[in-house]
């Protein structure tokens, strides 16, 4: 197979991100303390979202880019330099004992070097380097059958250095400048004013919503109402990917399956009687009974708890108490605007 | 295909549009009057209103059936049957706030026998639709009994034609297709309260044929009501007044009532004005049964009518 251009010339960009890529693991891990948003980049997390993204005929970007890189550059480019849980198994390796290594027979053909796709196999060390992911390629390839799965003390040309002392006093710098920029970093990502939020029947007070949610989709996929939707970028990184419910395209029927589904209790259990996910408020001046007099009551049709009370003359009010936010009412109103929309309620 | 091809193709095509437009027009500008475009085999306007009483919805219905004459004065052998039942809110059969589903099932097979091609079940809830399929047991019954269910909701191409109504306030609505095209279209509402209009029965339950329903709300509901009425009337209409609720209408659940009776008619003004009557109601208080029985549609007295009960 013709090889791509890019995928020629690895090294020079490969030798960069080798430089920064464990600051770039400190800085998820820092920015695990304010938003759960890195667990998206492991294995797991990212697949099922981007199962749910394909599921509603989106673009799986992430995948996608993935794949991309994958194919111009070399494969496994995301486990070696983006993927938490890849940086956290490679960090861990350090310590490896057992390792593929190379025996005394060798000839320095390096061809356990150009078998092995992601560059992990180091002739001038004799041995892979943590990122090897154990494929054996090149145990088959060796032409001598030199390279071979041994402990790590039978090489000859032993690395003088421990995991701790490869570190240089500018690494460290690094690591604590990532640090504190990642500290930074994940409070710029909140944004100044809180946007007001419809969430899942159930779903915890905001901020520990945030905090809980990982963001898998499970429960947008499984809402048969289909009122829930992954909130995009505009609202800011803290809240992407996190399901609201859009009462104007759909009202939340109470099902309560989101919280049967969801992984992380971000939707807590809770009973039909306790789901209190914002409160009606209509705005008479728009109201076709308060302003025009018409005989409409779509919102007391729709209500499912019977929220929606009128008064001596016929006109709706809401009965804040029974309100449960489900968005029925907004979602009925015929106005082109709704004049009745569900607040969340500031817990 | 060559040029000369080409030319009779588009010429054929073209005069086949324009004889299909003539077409539909008589048919619009027809039942825009209220007069009912007559089929071979849809039988005529019946003057009698049955009511049945019992607790067996099966027996009642086979009892309805035999004083109107039998089935087959309505159902011709090869007939597109379309039903409207309500199904339009997720609570289960026995909250009564739906068309009873084995009401439903039993005319479908009753239909079936006597040699209609297809039975169509549809509407148009106003809640998920997925879910008031599986919860009214709505869709295990008629797809049990042979019959084809599903609801309006997301496919304004595909169920709704615009049509003139030509009343004060409704010019063009999008009405259901199945409706339109059926050789047979029975209206099979339940006996329930309504927040809105107090009550609801067959002329309401029109209102799940049409798509861009919410502007109702915005003109005058009522008035909109019985234009429809006008503008559509069953070939007969089966008033479900076993039991319903009789507040906290049309959600519900509600406290119920037991009426114990099913309502046949070809008049859909009298068949409402009897459940008016039975859920404690004056027919002329409600205004949209007024505002049809005004226009023509039918007889709001109906003690007027030839009633038999079975």
């Amino acid at each position: 197979m013709a090889r791509l251009p890019l995928r020629e010339h690895p090294i020079k960009v490969n030798y960069l991100l080798r430089k920064i890529r464990y600051n770039w693991l400190v800085f998820l891990l820092i920015l695990l303390l304010v938003s759960n948003l890195p667990l998206l980049l492991t294995p797991f997390h990212l697949l099922t979202e981007e199962m749910t993204r394909l599921w509603q005929g989106k673009m799986p970007w992430i995948l996608s880019g993935m794949l991309l890189t994958g194919i111009l550059y070399f494969p496994r480019f995301w486990c070696i330099y983006i993927c938490p849980t890849g940086l956290l198994l490679a960090a861990m390796a350090r310590w490896r004992y057992f390792r593929l290594t190379i025996g005394e027979n060798c000839v320095d053909c390096s061809t356990c070097e150009k078998v092995c796709q992601i560059q992990a196999m180091k002739l001038a060390e004799r041995r892979a380097s943590e990122d090897c992911m154990l494929c054996g390629r090149c145990w088959q390839a060796c032409p001598t059958k030199t390279a071979k799965w041994r402990d790590t003390h039978s090489i000859t040309q032993q690395r003088s250095d421990t995991p701790l002392a490869a570190l240089s006093r500018r690494q460290l710098f690094a690591i604590g400048a990532a640090v504190v920029v990642g500290g930074f970093g994940g409070q710029l990502l909140k944004p100044a004013t809180t946007v007001a939020t419809i969430r899942p029947p159930g779903a915890l007070a905001e901020n520990n919503f945030l905090q809980q949610c990982s963001r898998c989709g499970r429960c947008v996929k499984v809402c048969p109402a289909e009122c829930l939707f992954p909130m995009s970028l505009d609202t800011g990184l803290h809240t992407f990917l996190t399901p609201r419910v859009v009462p104007r395209k759909a009202r939340c029927e109470l099902c309560l399956s989101c919280q049967e589904v969801c992984p992380t209790g971000a939707i807590a259990r809770i009973p039909l009687e306790r789901v209190k996910m914002g409160i009606g408020e209509l705005i008479r001046a728009k109201c076709l009974v308060w302003s025009e007099q018409k005989l409409c009551l779509l919102c007391r049709e729709q209500c499912p708890v019977h929220a929606i009370e009128v008064d001596e003359q016929n006109r709706p009010y809401v009965n804040e108490t029974a309100c449960v936010g489900c968005g029925a009412c907004e979602n009925g109103c015929p106005l082109p605007e709704a004049a009745i929309i569900v607040r969340p309620i500031s817990k | 295909m060559n040029r000369r091809d080409f030319i009779k193709f588009t010429a054929c095509a073209s005069l086949g549009s324009i004889l299909l437009g003539c077409g539909n027009q008589e048919i619009q500008t027809q039942t825009g009057q209220g007069t009912e475009a007559i089929k071979d085999g849809v039988p005529p306007a019946l003057t009698d209103l049955i009511v049945v009483q019992g607790n067996d919805p099966v027996v009642m219905l086979s009892k309805g059936f035999d004083a109107l004459g039998g089935i087959n004065t309505f159902i011709k052998q090869g007939n597109t049957v379309v039903l409207k039942p309500n199904f339009s809110v997720p609570r289960l059969p026995e909250e009564a706030c739906t068309t009873n589903p084995l009401l439903v099932s039993s005319l479908i097979k009753m239909c079936l026998q006597a040699g209609a091609k297809e039975v169509k079940v549809i509407d148009y809830p106003f809640t998920n639709p997925i879910i008031c399929l599986e919860k009214t047991g709505m869709k295990k019954a008629v797809t049990d009994a042979g019959g084809k269910i599903y609801t309006l909701n997301n496919g304004m191409e595909k169920y709704f034609r615009s049509v003139k109504i030509n009343g004060k306030m409704l010019g063009e609505v999008y009405f259901s297709k199945d409706v339109l095209e059926a050789d047979v279209f029975i209206n099979m509402p339940i006996l329930k309260h309504h927040d809105i209009t107090e009550v609801t029965m067959g002329l309401k339950n029109m209102m799940g044929l049409v798509w861009d329903r919410g502007v109702f709300h915005t003109y005058d509901l009522h008035q909109c009501i019985a234009e429809l009425a006008a503008f559509k009337k069953p070939n007969l209409t089966i008033l479900d007044a076993l039991r319903g609720i009789t507040n906290k209408g049309p959600m519900g659940p509600g406290p119920i009532k037991e009426y114990n009776q099913l309502v046949f008619g070809s008049d859909p003004v009298a068949v409402d004005a009897y459940g008016a009557f039975l859920f404690g109601k004056k027919p002329m208080k409600i205004d949209y049964l007024r505002m049809a029985a005004q226009k023509g549609v039918g007889q709001i007295d109906w003690e007027k009518l030839n009633v038999i009960r079975v």
